[in-house]
């Protein structure tokens, strides 16, 4: 009512209703900042900093544990997200998709260096509490969300398979010696588990 | 291999496999369309994963993060396939550590021997290590080389060996991993065999049960095999091999 503008709105929407207000949940589009970023836009990095960064922080944590480490990692992810941005190539997926890969990789890297070779092996031979606590705590963080119904709906084999390899940066080879189960039958899990997410989240590509 | 490798889709997507398979999939992946669009979905999916674990981020984290941004030089437009991408990952100690790592691998060969005592005597670990680098290089090449064969076995007795081969570069590269352990005075070598010739390519150390070798002269060779002989390693292999891969 103070500006003209207000009135302008006004006019369009019909009385009684309420009018739609950009919130939280329509944050600047991925795709677009990521496009600008290319281009040298620190202002668009920004902006996309503050969509991506809660999530690539929270994941190092998840899989690497360490919240300083876990800090290097997102920092390193951040600004190979700027130094790369020219390579994301929007016919193979999301913008958000392509940076949460990176993310995923690195932190994944990093625990597999840390417990480099037969180490790493004889470790995961002689693991205490191999898996419940890395299940129950994923668990626990996907109960607001949606992903925790869809995960909800994936055989038990499926979902341990699936958690162990994402939040627990396993090769699937340590994630069969895990579960004790063979190697094709956790190949075959992990992917008919990630389609029948895909399905359930409703993940469309292109 | 190649009817195999497609159920590899889920794994790669989750990032749950070895170097060599990632630049293996990222090959059969290059050359399949409906593979490509299933990896794009698969790898949206999971990164939906990650709202699961969303953070809130060190307050410091972003002024960090934009003052790295700030003296960051950043790519020019181009093709940036996974070969590529392994490629710059492999680079420095970190990185190379990384790969080796993620092969699941600790190699036999000298300049790997040299990072394992790093911290005692840090000017030969980096000599060592720009050797390791340099022959990293070349394992990554062949790995990503458009040619290249995979050829893998299951021991019967326990364990994995990959045998990589580019005709193109006359190279191959060997993986081992949880080799069965032998006795005492006993050694996994290495071997190239041309038809009834048998050439050493590289032995490896008592106790070691796992690890990349590269190795030339590939070209006309049929198989590659292991043997477990004394320690230093035989000039022909006395026993029959413990596995052998048809090249």
């Amino acid at each position: 009512m103070t500006s003209s503008r207000g009135d302008a709105r006004r006019e369009h929407s019909e009385p009684g209703r309420l009018e739609a207000v950009p919130s939280v949940d329509s944050p600047p589009d991925a795709e677009e900042l990521l496009g600008r970023v290319a281009r040298g836009d620190e202002r668009a990095f920004e902006q996309l900093y503050d969509v991506v960064a809660a999530r690539v922080y929270g994941l190092a944590r998840r899989i690497v544990r360490d919240p300083a480490q876990a800090e290097e990692v997102a920092q390193e992810v951040l600004v190979e997200v700027w130094r790369t941005a020219s390579r994301f190539d929007a016919s193979k997926g999301s913008a958000t998709s392509w940076i949460f890969t990176i993310a995923h990789r690195r932190a994944v890297d990093r625990v597999r260096s840390e417990q480099a070779g037969a180490d790493r092996l004889q470790r995961v031979a002689t693991i205490e509490t191999p898996y419940d606590d890395v299940v129950e705590e994923a668990t626990a963080r996907l109960e607001k969300t949606q992903v925790r119904r869809c995960m909800a709906g994936l055989t038990e084999l499926q979902r341990e398979a699936i958690t162990l390899a994402y939040y627990g940066g396993y090769t699937y080879r340590e994630v069969a010696d895990l579960l004790k189960t063979g190697l094709p039958a956790i190949k075959t899990r992990m992917r008919d588990g990630l389609i029948r997410l895909r399905d359930c989240l409703g993940v469309t590509v292109g | 291999m190649s009817a195999d490798i497609h159920t590899l889709a889920g794994a790669y997507a989750l990032d749950a496999v070895t170097d060599i398979e990632r630049a293996e999939f990222a090959r059969h992946v290059a050359g399949c369309e409906s593979c490509a669009q299933e990896l794009a979905e698969l790898r949206a999916t999971v990164g939906r994963l990650s709202d699961a674990t969303s953070l809130t981020a060190p307050p410091n984290l972003k002024a960090s993060v934009m003052a790295a941004v700030a003296q960051t030089r950043q790519l020019p437009p181009g093709r940036d396939p996974e070969a590529r991408e392994a490629m710059k990952r492999s680079r420095g100690w970190r990185g190379w550590a990384a790969a080796a790592a993620a092969a699941v691998v600790l190699a036999a060969g000298g300049g790997v021997a040299g990072y394992a005592i790093s911290n005692s005597r840090v000017r030969d670990a980096q000599r060592a290590a720009s050797a390791a680098e340099a022959r990293n290089a070349q394992i990554n090449a062949v790995l990503t080389a458009s040619d290249a064969r995979v050829h893998t076995d299951r021991l019967t007795a326990g364990g994995q060996v990959t045998v990589v081969v580019s005709a193109k570069l006359n190279e191959g590269v060997a993986v081992l991993a949880d080799l069965p352990p032998l006795s005492n005075d006993r050694v996994y070598q290495l071997w190239l065999l041309y038809g009834r010739q048998a050439k050493s390519v590289g032995v490896m150390n008592p106790h070691v049960l796992a690890g990349t070798q590269l190795f030339g002269g590939v070209d006309g060779a049929t198989t590659f095999a292991i043997s477990a002989e004394k320690a230093g390693g035989a000039p022909a292999p006395t026993l029959s091999p413990v596995t052998s891969v048809n090249l």
